[in-house]
């Protein structure tokens, strides 16, 4: 694959083949050299391929292998001429972050920070299978979770109403249909709201450690050293079946308006077609579930606080933000110089849309968009805002996380002679975990460093740090 | 499910080929519960779809998980019209972690000598 450096952070995949349009990937020179032997530069060329594609096939710094479209990948797509595909989303639709604030300093939770781990491990379920046997929803619950979302959560007590202000899209995306939802989709989520799930997903207790932006990190309740609980998950079972389902309608519909595909998992529809509206009312469906996930699990977040901390530092824990970083939007924006309406994929990317934008909610609208970068167990988060840059040159997207540097396998390899949780302790991080397995699999070193990933952002000029978050105690599934 | 006509037969073969004899299959549930034993007490039935011998497979695993994920059935064996497992036991079972999804990724099934070889991606 022929990659072309533009400048200190941009790479350029000129046209080749089949592909439509170029590729653009942003990385400095360690974090291309990361990319050696991995697919994923094949992967956004062979993105570049789809049909309606418009602007370049973007890749973030945290870019790796996927299935399909690489992780860290941003796609736009005509309206009228473009695609959507459910690889572009990913299994885990509407998987992402939520950040809440606790009124608390590091120095005040410390004493009781290792109860504070273990409630939330006992609150909040984690690992394979994870349910709630106090959360059993009627399929009438279920319809109104998929059509409402983090809405419906509120209202039925899970939380504050201004939390939805506080949420992209409010919590609540209105072309979610629940009749494209699958009836085993549907089997699979009516247990599953408010866990955590297993793999890379977490809830992590931590500190703002270092403030790049004070305005901004004020304004976002972020002060030196305040205690911060990090929440990220998606929509479990119900969004991966989602997908599944799709991906099967999608594959024949390739087939039908003769679209050809580098790889089947990037099998699409057109936009207006009746496939892809399908798969568009049961993606939106499936991620009001996963804003509805977050929000029990921020609440039950609350709880434990509570019942550590007592029910004012409960009560005073606000959300700071949630974000979604696997979905497709429509959305306006610059293409080749006139106001166009497209289709964004961000799978593994999220939405950092600038200050003054008329989709941010009043209180963010004078410092840009939320983002929420979490980096992996032993080392730092970030959080940013959007900036103009993103919106010019990336549709509105920055980067989601670290990326994985390593294999699972190759991590567990890595880890077994040793003990990550004694080792994490050592570093004052508690770890309570389902299985020493995720523990070996998501160990540091399985990812790249995300400052690296966050100082690319940043002087490329989609994002901009706010601060760091360090962490104290995770729980793991 | 009836059993496979001819046309199917090529694709039956693979699954239960590669379910049984510790190759495709296998991988899949040492992905979900690494090396616990698995015993052969019930049956679920699972219908074979799917327009080529990969997308089969890929469904028929899909569908393998899909009991997993809620029922908690673990697979042991193909049976003609589905699978033969036992329900998940904390006592005798380890779980390892949550597989989303049997991916199309670089999917394929390919004749091999007198099996299939397949290569498939699992989404965890």
């Amino acid at each position: 694959m022929n990659v072309e450096r533009i400048d200190a952070y941009r790479w350029r995949i000129p046209r080749q083949g089949g592909m439509r349009t170029e590729g653009l990937i942003f990385a400095d020179e360690q974090l291309m050299r990361d990319l050696e032997g991995d697919q994923a530069v094949q992967q956004l060329a062979n993105v570049a391929h789809l049909p309606g594609i418009v602007g370049p096939a973007i890749a973030m710094p945290d870019i790796h292998w996927g299935y399909g479209f690489p992780i860290g990948g941003v796609a736009a797509f005509d309206e009228a001429e473009g695609v959507v595909s459910p690889g572009g989303v990913g299994y885990d639709i509407n998987c992402g972050v939520r950040l809440l604030a606790t009124p608390l300093t590091l120095a005040e939770a410390r004493p009781r920070l290792r109860q504070l781990v273990d409630t939330l491990y006992a609150t909040i379920p984690s690992g394979v299978g994870a349910s709630r046997s106090d959360v059993r929803l009627a399929r009438s619950d279920l319809e109104q979770v998929l059509r409402q979302g983090a809405r419906w959560a509120v209202e039925q007590g899970y939380g504050d109403p201004a939390d939805l202000e506080a949420i992209e899209a409010n919590g609540t995306l209105p072309d979610a249909d629940p009749d494209c939802v699958s009836d085993r989709a549907k089997e699979r989520g009516k247990s599953q709201l408010g866990t955590v799930g297993s793999g890379n997903h977490f809830v992590e207790v931590g500190y703002v450690a270092e403030r790049y932006d004070e305005r901004v990190a004020d304004r976002l309740g972020l002060g030196a050293a305040t205690v911060t609980v990090f929440i990220h998950s998606g929509s479990r079972g119900l969004g991966y079946q989602v997908c599944d389902d799709h991906l099967d309608l999608m594959l024949k519909a390739a087939a039908k308006y003769g679209i050809a595909l580098p790889d089947r998992q990037l099998c699409c529809a057109p936009l207006g077609s009746a496939e892809g509206k399908r798969y568009w009312g049961a993606m939106n469906a499936a991620a009001n579930y996963a804003f509805a996930n977050r929000q029990l699990m921020a609440h039950y977040a609350r709880r434990a606080l509570g019942t550590v901390f007592g029910e004012a530092t409960a009560q005073r824990s606000r959300l700071v933000y949630d974000v979604c970083h696997n979905i497709a939007k429509h959305e306006t924006h610059e293409v080749a110089g006139a106001r166009t309406r497209v289709c964004v994929h961000r799978k593994g990317a999220t939405r950092a849309f600038p200050p003054r934008h008329a989709e941010l909610a009043p209180q963010f609208r004078d410092i840009g968009q939320p983002v929420l970068i979490p980096g992996d167990m032993g080392r730092y988060s970030y959080v940013l805002v959007g900036t103009a840059g993103a919106f010019t040159e990336t549709f509105g997207s920055t980067c989601h996380g670290a990326g994985r540097r390593l294999s699972r396998h190759k991590a567990k390899q890595l880890a077994r002679p040793r003990n990550i949780l004694k080792e994490l302790e050592a570093q004052g991080i508690l770890i309570r975990a389902a299985t020493r397995a995720t523990v070996d699999e998501e160990m540091p070193e399985a990812y790249k460093d995300v400052a690296r990933v966050v100082d690319v952002v940043d002087r490329a000029g989609i994002g901009k740090k706010v601060a760091q978050l360090k962490p104290v105690g995770v729980v793991k599934g | 499910m009836s059993p496979p006509s001819s046309g199917q037969k090529a694709s039956w073969d693979c699954i239960r080929r590669g379910w049984t004899p510790c190759e495709t299959c296998w991988s899949g549930r040492n992905l979900l519960v690494g090396t616990s034993p698995v015993r052969s007490l019930e049956q679920r039935p699972i219908a074979v779809r799917g327009s080529d011998p990969t997308e089969r497979l890929v469904r028929f695993l899909g569908d393998v998980l899909y009991l997993y994920d809620t029922e908690r059935f673990l697979p042991d064996r193909v049976l003609p019209l589905g699978v033969s497992g036992e329900p998940f036991d904390p006592a005798r079972h380890h779980a390892l972690r949550e597989v989303k999804a049997v991916t199309y990724h670089g999917a394929a099934v390919v004749p091999d000598g007198d099996g299939y070889r397949a290569t498939l991606v699992f989404d965890v």
